[in-house]
C-alpha cells in the first residue's frame, strides 16, 4: 500500500496545513475588519485557529455563546466565517488528496482523510446552528444535522425549487420565498448576507419554524467562486416569545381601549404614565396632554391635599381595591366642569417603585338615578305616611260632630221621653241607630289605619302563644257559639306578637260568626314551605262564593245584609294588611256550604 | 244622687272648664248638672282664655281659683298641652288638679299628658251617663285640695 515514501505524504500534508492556516490568517483578518465595524462585541471574540483541537474548544465556547444571546452578531460572523474557513481548507485537503491520489500517493492519506471527516462531522454535528454549503450547480456539500432536522426532507438539486421544495416563505407566513433570493443562492452567485429572516412551513415538520440565515460565498484556493455556505439560526422559540409578547402587548391594548371605564396608569412618582381613549372622552384631554402630568390636574383643587396623602398612604400599603370608600369622589374636567366619579386601584411592583392602575367611572347618571330612587322613596313614604295620618285625623275628627249627634239625639230622648209620640221616638231610633253605625265605621277605619303602625319590634314569636292569646279574647264568642277549636303544634315566626294575635282573633271570630247550623269547629294548622309558613284556619261555616274571594278583603265590603250579620267588613282587610306588612299574604279557599279555609303565608324573617 | 261629703251649706265646687266647642259646653254642663252635686262651672274657650282666668286678668279680674280643671286637648291658639305645661310648672296653680277631657284616644296624647302631669285623662264619652259618672266621681268621690295659697 505504501507506495510513496512518507516525506511526500508529510509535504502534501503541511501543504494542506499551511493553507488551512492561510485560510485561518485571512479569517482573521477579515474578523478584525468586522471588529472595527462593531466593537462591542470584540471582547468576545476570539481569532480562529488551524488546529482542530483549539477549534473545537473555540465553537463549544461559541456554543455557550449562543446559548447566552443570539444577538452577538459578530460572533456568529466568526463563527460563520470559522465555518467557511474549515470548509475552505477541507475542500483544499480534500483536492490535496485528489493530487496525492492522482500521483498515485495512496499511503495513508487515506487514514488522514478518514480522521479530517469524523472530526468535520464532529463539528457540524456539535453545532446548533444549521450549516449548508452547496456547490455552484446546488450540489449539497455539507448539509449537517441541525440543518437536516429543519429542511427534513430529501435533497433538491435544483435551486429554483428550493423554496418551494423545503417550504420557504417570506415573514409574512404567505408569499413563497423568492429562490432567486435565498440565501445560499445568493451566496452561489458570491454574495454575503447576513440575518435574512424566513418562515419554513412543511408538512415534514411538526412545527412552523422561523429562521434568521446568513450566508457567504465558497471560493477555492485561487479565489475562484466554487459555491456557497448558509447558516441556519433556529429563531423560532426566540420568535415565539416575540409573538406573544406582541400578543399579549396587543390584547392589553385592546383591553385597555374597549374596557368601559377609563383607566389610567400612575408611576410612583405621580405622574401619568399611560391612558386609554376614554380617558379624553371622560375628561377632555388629549392624551399627549396627560401622559407625564401630574395624576391631581384631574382632581378638583380642593381635594388635591388630601389626594396626595391617600395616594403615599395606598402606595404604602397597597392592595386592590375601591379608592375613597364611604368618601364622594369627584373628577376635574378640562373645562374646569366636576363630576362623580367611582375609582377601583391597583397596584403594580416595578422596578422604580409602585405604580397604581386606576379605573375611573363617571358615576353622575347613577346618582343621579340613586337620587331619584331615594327621593322617589321618601315621597311614596311620605305620601303612605300622609294617607295614613289622613285616614286617623279624618276618623278622628269625623268622631267629634259624630258625638254631638249621638249625645244630643240620646238627651232629646231621655230629656222628653214623656211629651214624645211614637213617631218622634221611632225617629229619634233612627237618628241614634245611623250614628252608632257611624260610630263604628269610624273606629274600624282607624284601627284599620293604625293596623300595623306598631311601633312593638318584630321579632322570632311563638305563634301558639299568640293564637292562645286571641282564644282568650274570644272566649265569650267560643263559649256562646260552643265552637270546638283545635290545632296543631304551631311553629315560632317572625312577625309583632299583637298582630299575629289580631290575625288569628279575626280569622276565628269570623269563623264562629258566620257558622252555619251545625257547632262550629275550627282548625288551625301551619306548614313549612320554601319561602316560610302557611298557617290554614279551617272551619265548617256557611262557605264563600269563589267571586266574592277577592272582594272579602277589601275595608268595607260585606257579603251580608246587616240584619243577618253584624259588623263592618273590616277584619279581614286589617288581616290582610297585617300580613302584607310582614311580606305575607292572606288567601281563601272554600264552597258555598262546605266551610272555608284561610290560608295567610308569613315570609322567613331575617332570623329564620 | 248623694253628696256623703259635704253638707248643703258646703262652697259650690269651682270648675274651669277649657272648651271651644259650644256642644260640647253644653254636654258638660248637662253632665255635670245630672251629678247633683252643687258647683259652679266657669268656662274659657281657649288657652288664652284660660291662662287669664287662672291668672284673674282682663275681663277674668274677679275670677276665683277653681276646684277642678276640665281641659280640652284641642283648643284655639293656645293648645291644651301648653296650658297644661303652664299650670303644673306654677306654684301657685299646680294642686289644682287637671282632668284632660279630649277627643284623642292616641297612646302619645294620653302618655304625654301624664308626662305633665295631668290628674287624669278621660276620652269625652259619646253617651251622657258615661260623662256624669265621671264627674260624679271627681265632685264627690275624689278629695280635691283646699286652696294652698292666694
Amino acid at each position: 500500500m505504501q507506495i510513496f515514501p512518507a516525506p511526500t505524504i508529510g509535504v502534501v500534508a503541511a501543504a494542506a496545513l499551511i493553507v488551512v492556516l492561510a485560510a485561518g490568517v485571512a479569517v482573521e483578518r477579515l474578523e478584525q475588519t468586522a471588529l472595527k465595524s462593531t466593537p462591542t462585541a470584540g471582547a468576545a471574540v476570539t481569532p480562529p485557529t488551524p488546529s482542530p483541537g483549539i477549534q473545537r474548544a473555540r465553537v463549544t465556547r461559541q456554543e455557550s455563546r449562543v446559548l447566552e444571546g443570539w444577538k452577538a452578531d459578530s460572533a456568529r460572523r466568526t463563527r460563520m466565517l470559522l465555518v467557511i474557513g474549515t470548509a475552505l481548507g477541507l475542500l483544499l485537503a480534500v483536492g490535496g488528496g485528489f493530487i496525492v491520489r492522482a500521483f498515485g500517493v495512496r499511503v495513508r492519506a487515506e487514514d488522514d482523510l478518514k480522521r479530517q471527516q469524523l472530526l468535520m462531522e464532529s463539528v457540524f454535528g456539535g453545532i446548533r446552528d444549521g450549516v449548508v454549503a452547496a456547490d455552484l450547480k446546488g450540489k449539497f456539500l455539507i448539509v449537517n444535522p441541525a440543518a437536516q432536522a429543519i429542511l427534513g426532507v430529501e435533497e433538491e438539486p435544483d435551486p429554483a425549487r428550493w423554496s418551494e421544495h423545503y417550504g420557504v416563505f417570506k415573514p409574512d407566513t404567505v408569499t413563497p420565498f423568492p429562490p432567486e433570493d435565498l440565501p445560499l443562492f445568493r451566496a452561489m452567485q458570491g454574495e454575503a448576507t447576513d440575518d435574512t429572516l424566513m418562515h419554513i412551513r412543511h408538512s415534514r415538520l411538526s412545527r412552523d419554524v422561523w429562521l434568521s440565515v446568513s450566508c457567504r460565498p465558497l471560493r477555492d484556493h485561487e479565489g475562484t467562486l466554487c459555491g456557497g455556505v448558509v447558516i441556519l439560526n433556529d429563531m423560532t422559540s426566540r420568535y415565539a416569545a416575540e409573538q406573544n409578547l406582541r400578543l399579549s402587548e396587543e390584547r392589553f391594548r385592546a383591553l385597555l381601549e374597549s374596557a368601559p371605564d377609563a383607566i389610567v396608569i400612575v408611576n410612583p412618582r405621580g405622574r401619568i404614565d399611560l391612558a386609554n381613549a376614554q380617558m379624553e372622552s371622560l375628561f377632555g384631554y388629549t392624551r399627549p396632554e396627560l401622559i407625564g402630568q401630574t395624576i391631581d390636574m384631574l382632581v378638583p383643587e380642593r381635594f388635591r391635599g388630601a389626594h396626595a396623602g391617600h395616594r403615599s398612604g395606598f402606595t404604602g400599603a397597597p392592595k386592590r381595591r375601591a379608592m375613597g370608600e364611604g368618601r364622594e369622589l369627584f373628577g376635574l374636567r378640562k373645562d374646569g366642569s366636576e363630576f362623580p366619579v367611582e375609582i377601583s386601584l391597583s397596584p403594580m411592583e416595578g422596578p422604580d417603585g409602585i405604580s397604581v392602575t386606576a379605573a375611573i367611572r363617571d358615576v353622575t347618571e347613577r346618582k343621579a338615578a340613586e337620587h331619584k330612587l331615594v327621593q322617589t322613596i321618601a315621597e311614596l313614604k311620605r305620601s303612605n305616611d300622609e294617607l295614613e295620618q289622613f285616614a286617623y285625623v279624618t276618623s278622628h275628627d269625623l268622631q267629634e260632630p259624630l258625638r254631638m249627634v249621638t249625645s244630643y239625639t240620646q238627651l232629646l230622648a231621655t230629656r222628653y221621653s214623656d211629651r214624645l209620640d211614637g213617631d218622634a221616638r221611632e225617629f229619634i231610633a233612627y237618628a241614634v241607630d245611623g250614628s252608632t253605625r257611624m260610630r263604628r265605621l269610624i273606629q274600624d277605619l282607624l284601627a284599620y289605619s293604625r293596623a300595623g303602625t306598631s311601633e312593638e319590634p318584630r321579632g322570632r314569636i311563638s305563634s301558639e302563644a299568640a293564637l292562645t292569646v286571641a282564644l282568650a279574647n274570644l272566649e265569650g264568642a267560643i263559649q256562646e257559639s260552643s265552637a270546638i277549636v283545635t290545632h296543631d303544634p304551631l311553629p315560632t315566626v317572625s312577625m309583632r306578637h299583637s298582630q299575629l294575635v289580631q290575625v288569628f282573633q279575626n280569622l276565628i271570630g269570623n269563623a264562629i260568626k258566620y257558622r252555619s247550623e251545625h257547632i262550629p269547629r275550627i282548625h288551625i294548622t301551619a306548614s313549612l314551605h320554601p319561602q316560610g309558613y302557611v298557617f290554614s284556619v279551617q272551619d265548617n261555616g256557611i262557605g264563600i262564593d269563589p267571586e266574592q274571594f277577592q272582594r272579602i278583603f277589601i275595608i268595607f265590603q260585606r257579603l251580608h245584609g246587616r240584619n243577618a250579620y253584624s259588623g263592618t267588613g273590616i277584619g279581614l282587610a286589617i288581616c290582610r294588611k297585617l300580613v302584607e306588612r310582614h311580606g305575607g299574604r292572606i288567601w281563601v279557599d272554600s264552597e258555598p256550604g262546605q266551610g272555608s279555609t284561610f290560608h295567610f303565608a308569613l315570609v322567613h324573617g331575617e332570623a329564620a | 244622687m248623694t253628696t256623703p261629703r259635704m253638707g248643703r251649706s258646703a262652697p259650690p265646687i269651682e270648675v274651669l272648664l277649657v272648651e271651644d266647642n259650644p256642644g260640647d259646653v253644653r254636654l258638660t254642663r248637662e253632665a255635670l248638672r245630672g251629678t247633683h252635686i252643687e258647683h259652679e262651672l266657669h268656662i274659657a274657650s281657649d288657652g288664652v282664655e284660660a291662662l287669664q282666668f287662672l291668672g284673674r286678668e282682663g275681663r277674668f279680674g274677679e275670677a276665683t281659683r277653681p276646684d277642678l280643671i276640665l281641659l280640652d286637648l284641642n283648643l284655639p291658639r293656645l293648645g291644651g298641652r301648653d296650658v297644661l305645661q303652664t299650670i303644673k310648672s306654677d306654684p301657685a296653680l299646680q294642686t289644682i288638679p287637671v282632668v284632660i277631657l279630649t277627643t284623642s284616644e292616641s297612646p302619645r296624647d294620653i302618655a304625654q299628658s301624664y308626662q305633665l302631669r295631668a290628674n287624669c285623662y278621660v276620652t269625652k264619652p259619646v253617651d251622657l251617663q258615661t260623662f256624669t259618672e265621671v264627674f260624679h266621681f271627681w265632685l264627690s268621690i275624689a278629695r280635691l285640695p283646699q286652696e294652698a295659697s292666694s
